[in-house]
């Protein structure tokens, strides 16, 4: 038995290209995907346009600033407002108009602000930073006001915001995880299923069947073989690239966290097996692959929250192995959730993961065993 | 003139050739067109949905008329007001476990504060896990909170004050007036699929033939290289020609974008931007030995850039430095520019000119380069 894990395990390392994607998968791109992906804006590109030059208009543009906005780059007139944004040069102009100063002692001043909406992910936000900067200018504005004509009591309640176990909420964090576990879920699909149809396009699995090894046996083994290469990548990736190399907080042990990997291996297993029992050949594997993965995105919750989804697709949530998972890891390695918090999350992948593999079992006995 | 023909000829050939290849083996063929369309429709579709019903518990220590109106406000589509709770022990273990994703405390002397005129605090505990989300639910929280103290103060002060807000802003958004993300997002996800797609799928072209050894045969032939490698190209061109129309339709139809320019003024960018990812694939192919190998290299050479880099996450004009340069020098973001022009900005074709010509040329030397790397003799 141990001799068909070897084999399958060199197999697996033989084959140059997988490796060089797997090495690939499980080291920059995670590192690429946190440092490039942040969906926070920052540094946006700001254009003003002072019509005013007075004191108090200087006074706000001074309150723009880094981190959320780059240094504003001045323009003159309204056509060159136009200009920037037809060219995409920038993302939200300010404009303040001749007489703002005047018109903001009379109480009755206006400010126009233009944004790109074709950016559409930045849009929002960078709007809402740059109303939260003028609202506080004009708060601080208004209490020296009141002071000045001696009416007080005027009183607010404050926002007291705290983010919790990601106090600076820094994305790098989540986006390097959130690609870890897309890996993971991409290499536990992809690579049982190439160890199940090599023999298949090579026509071993012939010489296999007639042989007097029980071909159950076999099929565990290979899949025995792929989840300890898996299990031993996630940890190489967990400890080198997301605590060393990124420099990752990460809560929870490693020993849990393969713990919760192994149990989410069944899953992606049985998956491989329904891939392998389509696919014809190797060449296939990544197209079809492709098209279970991007379901399995949608309904995992890591990138659009699962509440805000039509409530038939929040219903179908249940059923994706990937969002039970990221539930428990995101718990686990961010919000350093104890384990008996994830007790319900790890029945409900268990149970997933017996589903698919028995599934996949048949389909791929029938297909390809007796086919 | 002659010698013309005989080269059409041969292209020809090449192309038939390759049709029947595809053909032949259905399952490719199918997942030639479904694989596109599925991702298309799963990722525009999540990537233009809001943030919306966020669970939401509070914590009201105060038991005012003042705090039960604060609650009341978070009333909305925003959140979806769970429960409220009494510790706030309970509070932190259902934020950790991710069963909530905000938290309102209110201090016993929230009121107490605001009646005698002082300012009153109150707590809102976020799940960081997921930091975007954390941000905009912050956001979310805090224009609450301001509209509820406008409107408090707007109470008290009426008459003693013109106006509580001396500042008006208006805020317009260009090209897409009622800020609906998907008007933007989803149009940008055909150049995110018009980008891996093709190249995918023609990165077996030539590793195919290496792999079942059929490659000989082309060695010895009279066909130039350009010419074979044209040939390899059209059938490939024509599967990305249906794609492109299979999503141009699905964004009307289902999504039910407009469209404000002409659709004609998009064909010119859609052929040199397919044609680009084309021959990446082609590219890739000739230096790849094996089929798996030559799509796993054009995965890895295109998703990343196509997220990163097109403008599509993080608008160009924010980038910096290197991110900057390879921004430019990646196609995506011209033909998102293009997208973005007929989609949004109602520009022609005269307007997107420069980003056009700037494709020619990237494909012109990508084709040259790709004549160069493929050998037709052994080694």
């Amino acid at each position: 038995m141990l001799q068909l894990i070897r084999k399958e395990l060199l197999h697996i390392l033989r084959d140059k290209g997988l490796m060089i994607f797997i090495i690939y998968a499980f080291t920059f791109d995670i590192y690429l995907a946190a440092e490039g992906f942040n969906l926070i804006p920052e540094m946006v590109s700001i254009s003003v346009y002072d019509e005013d030059k007075s004191f108090k208009s200087r006074e706000l543009i001074e309150h723009i600033n880094p981190p959320a906005f780059k240094n504003p780059v001045f323009i003159d007139g309204y056509k060159d407002i136009d200009k920037l944004l037809n060219e995409s040069k920038t993302v939200i102009a300010l404009a303040i108009p001749y007489g703002f100063e005047k018109d903001l002692y009379r109480l009755n001043a206006s400010l126009q602000v233009l944004v790109d909406g074709t950016q559409s992910s930045t849009a929002y936000l960078s709007s809402a930073y740059l109303n939260i900067i003028i609202q506080k200018y004009t708060l601080d504005f208004l209490k020296e006001r009141l002071k000045a004509s001696n009416i007080t009591g005027l009183n607010f309640i404050e926002a007291r915001s705290r983010i919790l176990f990601n106090p600076n909420a820094n994305d790098k964090l989540f986006e390097g995880i959130n690609e870890f576990f897309m890996i993971i879920t991409l290499i536990g699909m992809i690579l049982p299923a190439a160890i199940l149809i090599r023999e298949k396009e090579y026509g071993t699995i012939e010489q296999i069947m007639i042989s007097p090894l029980n071909i159950k046996k076999l099929l565990l083994m290979k899949i025995t073989a792929s989840t300890i290469f898996l299990l031993f990548l996630i940890a190489f990736s967990y400890e080198i690239i997301l605590s060393l190399w990124l420099g990752f907080d990460l809560k929870g042990t490693l020993l849990e966290f393969l713990f919760i990997s192994l149990i989410y291996s069944l899953a992606t297993s049985g998956l491989a097996f329904i891939i392998a029992s389509i696919a014809k050949r190797l060449s296939q594997i990544g197209l079809l692959t492709m098209a279970v993965f991007a379901p399995m995105i949608l309904l995992s919750g890591g990138w659009v929250p699962p509440e805000s989804l039509p409530v038939w697709l929040r219903k179908m949530t249940v059923i994706s192995p990937l969002k039970h998972y990221m539930d428990s890891g995101i718990s686990l390695l961010i919000r350093g959730a104890s384990p008996e918090q994830l007790t319900l999350n790890m029945l409900k992948l268990l149970i997933l993961g017996i589903i698919f593999i028995i599934t996949g079992y048949f389909l791929y006995e029938r297909r390809v065993i007796k086919g | 003139m002659i010698f013309l023909k005989e080269s059409l000829k041969r292209i020809f050939a090449v192309t038939t050739k390759e049709i029947k290849e595809i053909v032949r083996v259905r399952l490719f063929l199918m997942l030639a067109f479904i694989v596109p369309f599925i991702m298309f429709n799963v990722f525009s579709f999540g990537i233009s949905l809001d943030n919306e019903n966020m669970p939401f518990a509070y914590i009201d220590h105060d038991k005012s008329q003042l705090s039960a109106n604060l609650v009341e406000k978070f009333k909305n589509r925003y959140f979806d007001l769970k429960y409220e709770l009494t510790e706030l022990k309970h509070a932190e273990m259902l934020l950790s476990s991710g069963k909530l994703r905000a938290v309102m405390i209110i201090p016993s002397d929230f009121s107490k504060n605001i009646y005698r005129g002082n300012n009153a605090q109150v707590q809102f505990l976020i799940d960081g896990g997921y930091p975007f989300r954390a941000i905009t639910i912050r956001g979310y929280c805090e224009s609450i909170l301001t509209a509820f103290n406008t409107e408090m103060a707007m109470k008290k002060y009426k008459g003693k004050l013109q106006t509580i807000s001396p500042l008006k802003v208006e805020t317009r958004y260009f090209y897409n007036e009622s800020l609906k993300s998907s008007y933007a997002l989803v149009p940008s996800m055909i150049a995110v699929i018009l980008l891996m797609n093709p190249a995918v799928l023609t990165a077996l072209a030539i590793s195919r033939e290496k792999e079942t050894g059929t490659i000989y045969n082309i060695y010895s032939t009279p066909i130039k290289k350009w010419e074979f490698l044209t040939g390899k190209i059209i059938p490939y061109l024509i599967i990305s020609a249906i794609n492109f129309n299979i999503l141009i339709i699905t964004v009307s139809l289902l999504f039910k974008i407009p469209m404000k320019g002409n659709f004609i003024d998009l064909v010119p960018g859609a052929i040199v931007y397919v044609l680009i990812n084309v021959s990446i694939g082609l590219l890739v192919s000739s230096v790849t030995r094996t089929m798996v190998a030559a799509q796993i290299v054009t995965v890895i050479v295109t998703v990343i850039p196509a997220f990163l880099y097109s403008g599509l996450l993080v608008p160009v004009a924010n980038l910096e430095g290197e991110a900057k340069i390879i921004a430019r020098l990646y196609p995506t973001m011209h033909f998102m520019r293009i997208i973005h022009g007929v989609y949004l900005k109602n520009l022609n074709m005269i307007d997107l000119l420069p980003h056009i010509l700037l494709m020619i040329l990237y494909f012109v030397i990508l084709f040259t380069i790709g004549v160069m790397v493929f050998r037709k003799r052994e080694g």
